[in-house]
């Protein structure tokens, strides 16, 4: 990427920051391109490297997932008790609780947690293979770094945030009929006959496409910030804070973009 | 009619906006050992990497065993990358897999059969005095040994064409000498082209047949040592302390 003009100017400080989000999407709908790419050539698809980043990436998250969307389940009971209490609608908890933690809540923080430990730790990785010339190996050796080492990311993290997102939900809930009971003193079966009577399949399904695409935004800026690396461990450093940042505003954005056109 | 394993033509490269190469002609003999040296900066490492066709010349031409290199054309970039080895000044051994991993990598994207690709890895890891540590961690071995490591996996496809940056940097006596003899056998079993980067001047006039002095991005001589004592550049001669 070319370098924007140096300047102090506020108009050309701002300029300069336009360019430069401007060259990172581009170089980031390029990557997803190559991707694409790759994808469609099968006979570079590492079946082995997917299975170990689909453990990596989904099963290690687990119990951070399991814990945050407990305590997220909760909370959202727990925050919406003074309403319940005040209008005595204790039959709309469940519901309450059941929305917003499928159709937002959920996907977002779960989003925004799995950006946090896998993204950044993918960044990581990348960027130590890019600064130690594994990458360069690579293709010395004949190997496509795309479809060696991005594809099986990309994949593994659409698949894993899709299902980490589902039982997710779950715990979600499960926190919350807790909070419910143990709180608020509303009875779980008032909770879950709530949920079971609101029909929330179609904000469960939005909040499971929401995490496919949030798996891809996370999946893609996290490589390309692992694969701009320069300047050896301060640039690691770097890339990865870059990574956390850029994800989250990707995850926002998308979100938006999901929830306008569903609904 | 000399046989040219590599030759870079009138080639410069820009990197960041800074004239990094300069119009630099480059030509490696077919089965020989030649010598980069200069002083550090001085753009051997991007010959190397140039070579290796992992740089594309900002201007002129980088050829290969008889054919220019179109950077566009990634299938035949792939087929004439794997008649090259490589091994890296920081070595870039793969962290993810084993020594054995590491040094049977290239023979696994040559799709050799599984058997062959052990008793290759075996052989190559005896040649550098390290049988036995297949299954050991890279991050368990010695700066030392990893080096010997890098050089296996450079040479165990027997790729027509050898590139080492700095084989013994930072090692001790002892190993250097292990290394460039290593490197003399390989050549000599093999007859691979080989280019070897490296401030050792002493363990490189005793190994090479053809030497390259770089100087600022420039390649201001290429010859032998006799040559190099009739050249009236007192950089070469300051170089290659002849």
């Amino acid at each position: 990427m070319s370098k924007p003009v140096e300047t102090d100017s506020f108009l050309g400080n701002f300029g300069r920051t336009f360019i430069t989000a401007f060259q990172t999407v581009g170089a980031m709908t390029l990557l997803q391109l190559r991707i694409f790419r790759s994808l469609l050539a099968i006979k570079n698809f590492d079946y082995d490297e997917s299975v170990t980043q689909l453990f990596k990436v989904g099963v290690r998250s687990l119990p951070v997932v399991v814990a945050t969307a407990t305590f997220v389940g909760a909370l959202m009971v727990i925050a919406s008790g003074n309403f319940v209490r005040a209008t005595g609608a204790t039959t709309l908890i469940g519901w309450a609780a059941g929305t917003a933690v499928f159709s937002e809540v959920g996907p977002v923080l779960i989003g925004l947690m799995f950006s946090g430990r896998v993204g950044a730790n993918n960044t990581a990785e990348l960027g130590t293979m890019v600064v130690t010339n594994q990458v360069d190996a690579l293709r010395v050796l004949g190997i496509d770094p795309i479809g060696y080492l991005i594809v099986p990311r990309f994949i593994a993290m659409i698949v894993m945030l899709f299902l980490l997102t589902a039982i997710g939900d779950l715990f979600a809930l499960a926190g919350g009929s807790v909070a419910c009971r143990a709180v608020l003193g509303i009875d779980m079966r008032i909770y879950w006959q709530g949920i079971l009577d609101s029909n929330l399949l179609s904000e469960f399904i939005m909040g499971l496409v929401k995490a496919i695409f949030f798996g891809g935004a996370v999946g893609i800026v996290s490589c390309h910030w692992g694969l701009q690396v320069t300047g050896g461990a301060r640039g690691v450093g770097r890339a990865v804070n870059d990574s956390v940042v850029t994800s989250a505003i990707a995850i926002f954005v998308v979100n938006f973009f999901v929830t306008v056109l569903w609904t | 009619m000399l046989q040219y394993a590599a030759q870079i033509l009138d080639a410069s490269l820009t990197l960041n906006d800074s004239l990094v190469l300069d119009q630099v002609f480059l030509r490696l003999e077919s089965g020989r050992i030649h010598a980069l040296v200069g002083a550090g900066g001085s753009g051997k490492t991007l010959l190397l990497r140039m070579l290796a066709t992992l740089l594309q010349p900002s201007k002129g031409e980088l050829h290969l065993f008889g054919k220019a290199i179109n950077f566009r054309d990634l299938k035949s970039l792939r087929q004439v990358r794997s008649n090259i080895g490589v091994q890296f000044q920081n070595l870039a051994l793969f962290d993810f897999l084993t020594v054995g991993q590491n040094v049977g990598f290239p023979l696994e994207q040559d799709s050799e059969p599984t058997k062959d690709i052990s008793i290759q890895v075996k052989t190559a890891l005896d040649s550098v005095g390290l049988d036995g540590r297949q299954e050991h961690a890279i991050s368990a071995l010695s700066g030392g040994m990893q080096r010997r490591v890098a050089i296996a996996r450079a040479a165990v496809a027997k790729p027509k064409l050898l590139l080492f940056d700095d084989p013994s940097g930072g090692l001790d006596p002892v190993t250097t000498s292990r290394i460039f003899e290593l490197i003399r056998t390989i050549q000599k079993e093999n007859d691979n082209t080989v280019v070897i980067a490296s401030h050792d001047i002493d363990r490189l006039v005793k190994l090479c047949h053809i030497f390259h002095v770089v100087d600022h991005g420039k390649v201001i001589f290429s010859g032998t040592l006799n040559e190099a004592r009739q050249s009236t550049d007192d950089r070469v001669k300051v170089f290659l302390d002849v």
